[in-house]
């Protein structure tokens, strides 16, 4: 049981670690960690395996600590900083030996290090781990209290557990303490009421559902950028109607609109100058107005869930035009900017939110009349888009073309570059000195995205049409049996809005469509198969358990949901009835307890003062009586533990210590047998057992005697060479 | 049916123990609901009921699990200072189908003190089925002779998450008497005994199979004719036996002098256990050993059982001074070995032998000594400082096994 109890424990510090790793996106952390431990266990635990020195782990301990500190003062204590610490914890416990403490101590770290990786992730993998974690550490707990009560009792022999049905019975209460405590873990999910006292303690950090995102707020040509091929999930959408049905579909792809960048320059497109944001505070669902549109215009609503924003301020994805924006996990402040850009300052991690759009008028709203001049910063470009246009019979000069042809105008070109330009993710550089959309337009001929959007915009401003790239996702994945979009991080888009209509920006999109759908559509091989399949159960797992909220619980229970708000409404005014001088109910409460607490405190505290003196004095006056009773004539017993000093560290100088183990007399002896010219150590141990322990008065002439004894002594070993080490080993019989 | 234990120990109380791991596994159970409350946080609210859920199992599965146990503890009726002492546990699980793991008997001390170590679990039992009986040693080196009371033992568990410890508290009431150490003495001790002039009386005869006639009686059935007194007989006219006897042994008293009293405990213990060592010396020499000194008197007979009185006697004897008695009282016509402070004290007869406790280390055999003054208890502070460092107690003198003490009566 031993071998199982010990693999189960190390199995459980690699599980914790890596959830950790997992839950922080530490990979690399984590595997480092989980080698070194490997390493401890297998120095440890193997035949010839050692611990390393204590001094060593003391000061790994102290460095881990210092680490610690340092995050703590320089602003970084976080629920990831203290994972941190446990982590380099477990790891410099697995170098050390081991009793049973030691085990239970490595099984608490893991448990913390797992409450740890929930407070940062509540994605499926953690989650999964978690569900591992639980039976594992009852067992192991169980399998901990039979070594521990071996191990601590020190007893030369115990009576063993009998094989089989040992094993078959402690299997059984594992499994009924596992399935207890998750029935326990059900029911608190179940029956506790959602939303009462949520951030009444501020803000602790907000949990992620896994990935980080791959959107940049600008696109600079020839680098990275938006390209990505990671399958990392960014955020899920749902889109339904106004009857609460989902419209999503396979065939169907929606653009999450997120930055907006205007200005061009050397080929990076950023936000022009005009950055102004308004902001305005949203409560935590509850419906927010954007824009002064009609909330009853709204006929699609769009649930998005950010699985993890990894920074405060972020952008609010969006498809059409938002009426009404709700926060749901957690509220927090939007901000709306220019060219209807919409950002969060919010929280970290998960994020939650819906917006509801009127589809009558796709794009944002237009708030001023276009400027229609000619805008090319590139002659060569202008004239590639004069010709594609009059080629198509299309007037290029916006002075004299009407304006209801600027969108035919818009879509030859966009037709002209999905027709006549190659798509690769191919990052390929402009040469120094040449501009990087000229460069894709009239050398390469091939580019992704980015190089599509920027071209179709820079030939539209040739033409007279105010074109700006937009970034953003492609929502492309439909997952039928969530009957929602998972969007990756390979779904990262760049296309092109215009102000083609009279009051809306339309969605221009250069890229041609087939590779768009090559790109952003699912695959359709066996592992694409698998990882739809798992995206189901993930989808489920966040609507199910992480996304389980009041109105679900209320669903699942058949009962009215709580108002949390109300609750604390009646709470304040009954604490405002309760209220008197001022002071509340609560506030009253928690003086009177004070007080109450101090009070007893400090008669509890003047009390065992009292009685400890007492108990000392007493204790005192004992030894005095019991001093006395041996000897009237002596009032204090006489120690004359000077003397039995200076023999003990002469011996000890000349390579004699005595060992611990030892009495004195016994080891007296012993040097006196070795060597006969140690033998009046003897008399001195003698001499000061009857002083010590048998309150013996010696007089002046005994110490005077002892004392030349010893000066003899000293001067007889001193004679002797002093020994640089001598090692001390216990007898055979005391080594059990 | 599960047979009922015989003379099972009666069961007192049952406590429930918290720790400081209990406390800290409630803390953190709190603030895994205070973390699920203000964040909402799902997963941790299922973690909190996890927590709370094997809280309470905890409670449910280890209860009926002690509730169904019953211990008899067996004893033995002596035990010698420094030398180990098995005490023998038998468990039964009289549950139908809880077992019970992780078992620790625990001897409550007789006495309490401030600075006395925690109890020592004496014995652990990993597993006992439901149903099942299993037995446990444990071995104890007694330190100090006297009556050793074994009074009230805990068994206890933390199983199975290490939560809280429950105890059931039994109560079997037994006493022992502890012996005093004996020492392996130099078998020339004796000699002075033994020597030319010494005065050596035997023992009264008893009765038995001997080759030695002490006297006639009459015939009773059952009687072998070989043993009929033929002239006897025919001089009383009935039938005569003749009585044998085995020839008695010589006799010899083991004296404690008054000056012991004088003596500090250690000394006196030191004495004690130098006045047994000399009484099983001269057992195995043969001679009938009696007891004297100190109020107590233990006749010598021949015999395995009169060494057994002298030991037991010696194991409760009581050296306060006030017992000690005149010395001159303690003289007898009989051969005797004196215990004495020092040979200056004793002034003893011809024929008496004087083992002088300041001399003892001569009277030993070689690689025996006596045994030294208790250390002083090492500090809680210091204590707990080792157990944080992971450094290991400073080893015991004796083997590692738990003490138990006795107490004169």
């Amino acid at each position: 049981m031993i071998r199982t109890f010990k693999f189960l424990a190390f199995a459980l510090v690699g599980l914790a670690i890596a959830c950790y790793a997992i839950a922080d996106s530490r990979l690399v952390f984590g595997a480092i960690m989980l080698f070194l431990g490997a390493v401890g266990v297998a120095l440890t635990e193997l035949r010839a395996g050692r611990a390393l020195p204590r001094p060593i782990i003391l000061g790994l301990v102290a460095l881990a600590l210092a680490n610690a500190a340092y995050a703590a003062s320089s602003g970084r204590l976080s629920v990831s900083a203290f994972s941190e610490f446990v982590t380099y914890l477990q790891v410099i416990k697995l170098f050390d030996r081991r009793r049973s403490r030691d085990y239970a101590q490595l099984l608490s770290l893991a448990t913390f290090q797992i409450i740890g990786a929930m407070l940062t992730s509540n994605a499926l993998l953690v989650g999964f781990l978690l569900l591992l974690f639980v039976p594992g550490i009852t067992l192991c707990a169980a399998l901990q209290q039979v070594f521990a009560a071996a191990d601590e009792s020190r007893a030369p022999e115990h009576a063993r557990g009998r094989g089989a049905r040992a094993r078959r019975d402690l299997l059984a209460v594992s499994a009924i303490c596992t399935i207890a405590a998750l029935l326990g873990g059900a029911a608190a999910f179940l029956f506790v009421p959602r939303g009462l006292g949520a951030q009444r303690m501020g803000e602790w950090g907000n949990v992620s559902l896994g990935q980080t995102t791959a959107f940049t707020d600008s696109v600079t040509l020839g680098v990275g950028g938006l390209i990505s091929e990671s399958q990392a999930e960014v955020l899920d959408l749902a889109v339904t109607n106004r009857l609460g049905q989902s419209i999503g579909s396979a065939d169907r792809i929606f653009y999450l609109r997120g930055a907006v960048l205007d200005t061009y320059d050397d080929g990076r497109w950023t936000l022009g100058t005009d950055r102004t944001f308004t902001r305005q505070h949203v409560i935590e669902n509850v419906a927010a107005n954007v824009g002064g549109r009609r909330p009853s215009d709204a006929d699609i609503s769009a649930k998005i869930t950010i699985r993890n924003a990894s920074e405060r301020v972020g952008y609010i994805f969006t498809i059409w035009r938002p009426n009404q924006i709700i926060l749901h996990d957690p509220g927090g402040f939007i901000e709306l900017g220019p060219h209807g850009i919409i950002r969060r300052d919010s929280p970290t991690g998960k994020y939650e939110y819906t917006i509801r759009c009127d589809t009558n008028g796709r794009g944002p709203e237009r708030t001023a009349e276009p400027a229609r001049e000619r805008s090319a910063y590139s002659p060569r470009i202008q004239a590639l888009a004069d010709d594609v246009l009059t080629a198509a019979g299309i007037d290029p000069d916006p002075a004299t073309r009407p304006p209801e042809s600027d969108e035919q105008a818009a879509r030859a070109l966009e037709s002209y570059l999905r027709l006549n330009y190659g798509y690769t993710l191919e990052i390929t550089a402009a040469p120094a000195g040449r501009d990087a959309t000229e460069y894709f337009l009239f050398t390469s001929r091939e580019g992704h995205c980015e190089y599509f959007a920027s071209a179709l915009a820079s030939m539209c401003r040739a033409v007279g049409i105010e074109a700006r790239v937009v970034t953003g996702y492609v929502a492309a994945e439909f997952i039928e049996g969530a009957s929602q979009y998972v969007v990756r991080e390979s779904n990262a888009h760049a296309w092109v809005e215009a102000p083609l209509s009279r009051s809306r920006w339309t969605t221009l999109d250069a890229t041609p469509p087939a590779d768009l759908t090559r790109i952003h559509k699912p695959a359709l091989g066996p592992l694409a198969r698998v990882r739809r399949a798992f995206d189901s159960i993930e989808l489920a797992w966040i609507h199910g358990v992480v996304g389980f909220d009041e109105k679900s619980r209320a669903a699942v229970l058949g009962s009215r949901p709580v108002n949390p708000r109300r609750i604390e409404e009646r709470m304040a005014d009954f604490n405002l009835r309760m209220s008197v001088g001022g002071l509340s109910l609560a506030a009253r409460a928690a003086r009177n307890a004070l007080l109450t607490f101090a009070g007893v405190a400090l008669i509890g505290l003047g009390l065992s003062v009292v009685v400890s003196t007492l108990r000392t004095r007493w204790r005192v006056m004992r030894a005095i009586r019991a001093a006395r009773r041996v000897d009237p004539t002596i009032g204090v017993p006489v120690q004359d533990a000077g003397l039995f000093a200076r023999l003990q560290a002469l011996l000890a100088r000349k390579g004699r210590p005595r060992p611990v183990w030892m009495g004195a007399l016994d080891h007296a002896n012993q040097v006196a047998a070795e060597d006969p010219a140690a033998a009046p150590a003897t008399d001195l141990v003698r001499l000061y057992y009857a002083a010590r322990f048998g309150r013996k008065t010696i007089d002046a002439a005994e110490t005077t005697r002892a004392r030349r004894a010893l000066d003899a002594l000293r001067r007889t070993m001193a004679r002797r060479p002093s020994p640089r080490r001598t090692r001390v080993r216990k007898p055979p019989s005391d080594r059990s | 049916m599960i047979a009922p234990l015989d003379q099972a120990a009666t069961i007192v109380r049952r406590r429930y123990h918290a720790s400081a791991g209990s406390a800290l596994y409630i803390l953190t159970t709190v603030f895994l609901a205070i973390g699920a409350i203000n964040s909402q946080n799902n997963l941790l609210f299922f973690a909190f009921g996890i927590g709370a859920g094997a809280l309470l199992i905890s409670g449910f599965v280890s209860g009926p699990a002690l509730m169904g146990i019953r211990v008899r503890r067996d004893a033995p009726s002596t035990a010698e200072v420094g030398s180990p002492c098995r005490l023998r546990y038998t468990v039964q699980n009289r549950a139908r189908l809880s077992p019970a793991f992780a078992l620790t008997i625990r001897e409550s001390p007789v006495q309490r003190s401030a600075h006395a170590p925690p109890a020592p679990i004496t014995a652990c039992i990993d597993h006992v089925g439901a149903g099942e009986t299993v037995v446990a040693e444990s071995l104890h080196i007694p330190r100090s002779r006297g009556v050793l009371t074994l009074g009230a033992f805990a068994v206890s568990t933390t199983f199975p998450l290490g939560l809280a410890r429950k105890s059931v508290h039994m109560n079997q009431h037994r006493t022992l008497v502890v012996r005093p150490r004996i020492l392996t003495m130099r078998p020339e001790v004796l000699s002075p005994l033994t020597s030319a002039g010494a005065r050596i009386s035997g023992a009264r005869p008893l009765p038995g199979i001997g080759d030695d006639i002490i006297g006639l009686r009459e015939y009773q059935p059952g009687d072998s004719p070989r043993q009929v007194a033929w002239r006897a007989s025919a001089r009383a006219d009935t039938l005569l036996i003749r009585q044998t006897a085995m020839p008695a042994p010589a006799r010899v008293w083991i004296t404690l002098h008054p000056s012991i009293a004088a003596l500090p405990r250690h000394d006196q213990e030191e004495a004690v256990s130098l006045a047994a060592s000399a009484a099983v010396l001269a057992d195995n020499a043969g001679f009938a050993v009696g007891l004297r000194g100190f109020g107590c008197s233990v006749l010598p007979r021949p015999g395995r059982r009169s060494i057994d009185r002298v030991l037991d006697a010696l194991g409760e004897l009581d050296l306060a001074p006030e017992r000690a008695g005149a010395a001159e009282g303690l003289s007898t016509r009989d051969a005797s070995i004196i215990i004495a402070r020092s040979r200056a004290d004793a002034k003893p007869a011809s024929g008496s032998l004087v083992l002088a406790l300041d001399e003892a280390a001569s009277w030993l055999a070689s690689g025996q000594s006596l045994s030294p003054p208790p250390s002083p208890p090492r500090g809680r502070v210091r204590r707990m400082v080792d157990e944080f460092l992971g450094l290991e107690p400073d080893p015991p003198s004796a083997p590692a096994a738990p003490i138990l003490s006795g107490a004169p009566r």
